[in-house]
C-alpha cells in the first residue's frame, strides 16, 4: 500500500473517531444573539432543564430575570453580540427568594436568597462572562435573608470573568460563596470582579471535607458599609495570588492555611490589610498593602516574607505571637510601629523608610 | 622581586592614591545620633551652610522644624536613632520664606543646583503651613534622585508634593510616598523655551491625593519620561465636572501631556472618583512627536474614563496603548474621535457604559471584553 493511501485511511479513522465525539458536546443558547445551528431558550433555567441535559449553555447579552439553579456538570458562557458584551443575570420582577440555607464555618450562617445556586453538582460547572446583579432584590429588614450572588454548595469547578454586584440588602451579601460539607472539592475564581455588597467580596469555606481554592487576579472592591474582600475557614486548602483587594474592614481574613501571594491590597477603611487568625498556618509573601491601619496582623504560625507594606499605622502587629517568620519585608511611612507587639524572643530583619519607631513592645 | 612583594606595593601604591578621595567626602550629621566621629550640627540648614560644604548630611531621626534652601550638590539621608526611624522636616515657627522669586508659593525643601542633589528617607510634613500654594519639594534645573522619601499635609490653597521644574536635568523619584495633598501629588514640568529637555523617571511610589484633589501624577512635556510600577489611590471624590476643568487638563490618576519619548507601564490607578480619568493622555503643547507607549498598566473602579485620550489642546500624537488591564469603569478606554492610536491587546472588564468611546470611523483594534456594558461608541 502506497504510503498516501495510509495516510487517507488514518485520516478516515480518525474522522470516524472524532465526529461522534464533537457531537456529543450539547451546546443551547438563551436569547437570540445570532447564535445559528443552536437551540434557543428564554430563560437559563429552561435551557438547564432540557434534554438532553446541556454541556455548554450560551448567554446572550441582555438582562435575564432569574435566579438560577445548577445541578449538573455544565459550562455557562456569556456571549458578545453587536456590540454588546453583557449577559446580565438579574433580579426576577417579584425579586429574589429564598432558595438555601449556608452553614457550616462561614460567617453569618442561615437563610439565603442565591443568584446563582450550583447545588451539588456531580461534576465541574464553569461560569464564564457572566454577570450577576442584585439590584432591586427587595431583600430587606428581618430575618436576615443573605443576598448571594454566586453559591457553589459542594461543587466543583471555575468561575472565570465574572462579575457579581449589589449583593445587598441586610448586610449579609456575598458575592461569590464557596461551600463544602463532607466531600472534597476543587475551585477556582480568577479575573473576576465584585464590588457593591454589603459583607463579604468572595467567602470560602468548608466542614469537613478539603475545599482546595484558587483565587487568583479578581479585583474586589469593599466598599465602607461592607467588611472583607476575601474570607476563607475550614478545612480550605487555597492560595490566594494577584488579587487586588480595595477597602473593607479586612482586605483578607483567614482561619484556612494556605499561602497569600503576590495580592495588591489598599485603603482597607483604615482597617487591616491581611488577618492571619489563631492556629492558621499561612505564608504571606510579596503582596503590596497600601494605606492600612494594620498591614498584617499575626495571631498564627506564619511565615511573612518580601511585602511591601506602606502607609500605615503599624506594619505587622505580632499580637505577642511568638511562631512567626518574619523577615526581608519593606516597610514604609508607617505613623507608630514598623514591628507591633513584638515579644521579645522575636528577631526580624526587614527594611525601614520613614518608620516612626521600628520596633514596638508591650507584650 | 617575589608575586607577593609585587602586590603588596601596587596595594600600597593604590592605598595613597585612593585615601585622600576617600577623605574627601565630607558628611554631617544633624541630631548627633551617630556619635562624635561626625561632625554634628543642631540644623540642616546649618550644615549645608557650613565653609566646607557637605557631600552628605545624615539627619537623625526627630522633627526638624526648619525650611531648606539647597544650592550645591548634596545627599540629605535620614538615619534611624535607636528604635526611631522618621527624619522628619516640619514647618519651622516663623514661616516659611519665598523660593526662587515664588510669589504666593512656599516650598518647604528649595533646591536649585548645579550639581545633583540627592534625598533619601526623609518626612517633609507640611501639616500647618498655609498660603495660596504649598509645595513639599521642589527641584528647579537641579539632577538628583529623590528615593524612600514620604511628603504629607501639602495643602493650603494649592497642595503639591513633589514638583520637578524646567529644562536640561535629570530627576528620578523612586519608592517613595505622597499623600494628603489638594493638588497634585508628583509633578513634573518641562516648560523649556528650548524645547524638550528634561528626563524624568517617576518609578514604584505610591501617591494617594486627598479626595477632592485635581491629580496624583502630572508629567508635562520632557524630552523622555518614565513613569511605571506607581500605585496611585484616586482621588476618589473629585469636586464636579467644572472642578476638573478649571486646570484645562481635567482629574485624574496620572496625566501625561506626551512628551518625546517614554513610557507609562506598569503602574496601578485605584479608584479615581467620578469626572476623573485614570490615565489621561494630553498632547504637549510644544507638537513635539512622540514614542510614548502606555502598556501593562492596571486601572480598577474608575469614575470615568480608565484610559482617556484628551483633546483639550488638540488631537493627541499616536500612541500605543496595550496590554493593559481595566476594570470597573464607566468606560474602558476613551478615544476622544482621534483616530491614530495603536490600541490592542488590553483587558476590559466589567464596563458600566462603553469599552471602547467616542471611537472614529476606520479603527481596528483587537482587545479582550468581559462583561462589559456596550463595546464601543462612535462619534
Amino acid at each position: 500500500m502506497s504510503r498516501i493511501k495510509s495516510l487517507l485511511l488514518v485520516c478516515a479513522a480518525l474522522f470516524v473517531v472524532y465526529v461522534p465525539l464533537a457531537s456529543s458536546t450539547v451546546t443551547y443558547a438563551v436569547g437570540a444573539c445570532g447564535l445559528t445551528g443552536i437551540t434557543s431558550y428564554s430563560s437559563i433555567t429552561l435551557a438547564l432543564a432540557a434534554i438532553p441535559a446541556p454541556d455548554v449553555i450560551k448567554v446572550c447579552p441582555g438582562t435575564h430575570r432569574e435566579q438560577v439553579v445548577i445541578t449538573t456538570p455544565v459550562t455557562l458562557e456569556g456571549v458578545s453580540s453587536e456590540g454588546e458584551g453583557q449577559a446580565v443575570i438579574a433580579v426576577p420582577s417579584g425579586g429574589l427568594a429564598l432558595n438555601t440555607v449556608y452553614n457550616g464555618p462561614v460567617a453569618n450562617n442561615g437563610p439565603a436568597a442565591a443568584q446563582i445556586f450550583v447545588d451539588n453538582a456531580s461534576g465541574p460547572v464553569n461560569i464564564t462572562n457572566i454577570t450577576v446583579d442584585g439590584d432591586g432584590n427587595g431583600v430587606s429588614g428581618f430575618p436576615a435573608l443573605a443576598v448571594i450572588g454566586v453559591f457553589y454548595l459542594n461543587s466543583s469547578g471555575t468561575l472565570f470573568q465574572i462579575e457579581a454586584r449589589y449583593q445587598t440588602g441586610t448586610g449579609q451579601g456575598i458575592g461569590v460563596l464557596l461551600q463544602n460539607g463532607s466531600t472534597d472539592e476543587s475551585v477556582t475564581v480568577e479575573n473576576s470582579n465584585m464590588h457593591d455588597f454589603d459583607l463579604d467580596g468572595i467567602v470560602l469555606g468548608s466542614d469537613t471535607g478539603t475545599l482546595t481554592a484558587t483565587v487568583k487576579d479578581n479585583t474586589v472592591i469593599v466598599e465602607s458599609t461592607a467588611y472583607e474582600g476575601l474570607f476563607l475557614s475550614g478545612p480550605v486548602s487555597f492560595t490566594a495570588s494577584g488579587n487586588f483587594i480595595d477597602g473593607g474592614a479586612f482586605g483578607i481574613d483567614t482561619y484556612s492555611p494556605g499561602s497569600i501571594s503576590g495580592n495588591t491590597i489598599t485603603n482597607s477603611g483604615k482597617g487591616t490589610g491581611i488577618v492571619i487568625e489563631p492556629g492558621t498556618q499561612v505564608s504571606v509573601t510579596s503582596n503590596k498593602i497600601y494605606d492600612t491601619q494594620t498591614g498584617i496582623s499575626l495571631f498564627g504560625p506564619v511565615s511573612v516574607q518580601s511585602n511591601i507594606i506602606t502607609q500605615a499605622y503599624n506594619a505587622i502587629d505580632f499580637n505577642c505571637q511568638v511562631d512567626n517568620s518574619v523577615s526581608s519585608n519593606t516597610i514604609s511611612v508607617i505613623h507608630n510601629d514598623g514591628l507591633a507587639h513584638v515579644p521579645g524572643a522575636v528577631t526580624s530583619t526587614n527594611t525601614y523608610y520613614n518608620v516612626h519607631t521600628i520596633s514596638g513592645g508591650g507584650c | 622581586m617575589s608575586r607577593i612583594k609585587s602586590l603588596l606595593l601596587v596595594c600600597a601604591a593604590l592605598s595613597a592614591v585612593c585615601a585622600p578621595l576617600v577623605s574627601a567626602t565630607v558628611t554631617y550629621q544633624v541630631g548627633g545620633c551617630l556619635g562624635s566621629s561626625v561632625i554634628n550640627f543642631s540644623t540642616i540648614s546649618a550644615a549645608l551652610a557650613d565653609t566646607r560644604p557637605p557631600d552628605v548630611v545624615k539627619v537623625c531621626a526627630g522633627t526638624h522644624p526648619e525650611q531648606l534652601f539647597i544650592s550645591n550638590p548634596v545627599t540629605l539621608e535620614g538615619v534611624s536613632d535607636g528604635n526611631a526611624g522618621q527624619a522628619i522636616i516640619t514647618a519651622p515657627p516663623g514661616g516659611l520664606a519665598q523660593c526662587l522669586g515664588s510669589q504666593n508659593i512656599v516650598m518647604q525643601v528649595c533646591v536649585s543646583s548645579t550639581g545633583i542633589v540627592n534625598i533619601t528617607n526623609i518626612v517633609v510634613d507640611g501639616d500647618g503651613i498655609n498660603g495660596s500654594g504649598v509645595i513639599g519639594i521642589y527641584y528647579a534645573d537641579t539632577s538628583g534622585t529623590l528615593d524612600h522619601v514620604e511628603t504629607r499635609f501639602q495643602r493650603g490653597g494649592a497642595g503639591v508634593g513633589i514638583y520637578l521644574a524646567e529644562s536640561a536635568n535629570t530627576v528620578t523619584v523612586e519608592n517613595s510616598n505622597v499623600h494628603s495633598f489638594n493638588s497634585y501629588g508628583i509633578e513634573a514640568s518641562d516648560d523649556s523655551n528650548s524645547g524638550a529637555e528634561m528626563t524624568v523617571k517617576i518609578e514604584a511610589n505610591t501617591v494617594a491625593p486627598d479626595p477632592t484633589a485635581i491629580g496624583g501624577i502630572l508629567s508635562w512635556g520632557g524630552a523622555s519620561v518614565t513613569i511605571s510600577d506607581n500605585i496611585v489611590l484616586g482621588p476618589t471624590k473629585p469636586i464636579s465636572a467644572d472642578y476638573c476643568d478649571v486646570e484645562e487638563d481635567g482629574c485624574f490618576g496620572i496625566s501625561v501631556a506626551v512628551p518625546s519619548a517614554g513610557s507609562v507601564s506598569g503602574n496601578t490607578v485605584v479608584d479615581v472618583g467620578s469626572y476623573a480619568a485614570g490615565i489621561q493622555l494630553l498632547p504637549c503643547p510644544c507638537g513635539a512627536p512622540t514614542t510614548l507607549s502606555v502598556t501593562a498598566n492596571t486601572i480598577f473602579d474608575a469614575g470615568g474614563d480608565a484610559i482617556q485620550l484628551s483633546t483639550i489642546n488638540g488631537p493627541p500624537p499616536p500612541l500605543k496603548i496595550e496590554g493593559n488591564i481595566i476594570s470597573q469603569a464607566l468606560n474602558g478606554i476613551d478615544f476622544g474621535c482621534t483616530i491614530d492610536n495603536n490600541v490592542s491587546s488590553n483587558t476590559i472588564s466589567a464596563i458600566h457604559s462603553f469599552a471602547l468611546a467616542n471611537v472614529p470611523p476606520g479603527v481596528t483594534t483587537s482587545n479582550k471584553y468581559y462583561d462589559v456594558y456596550a463595546l464601543s461608541s462612535g462619534c
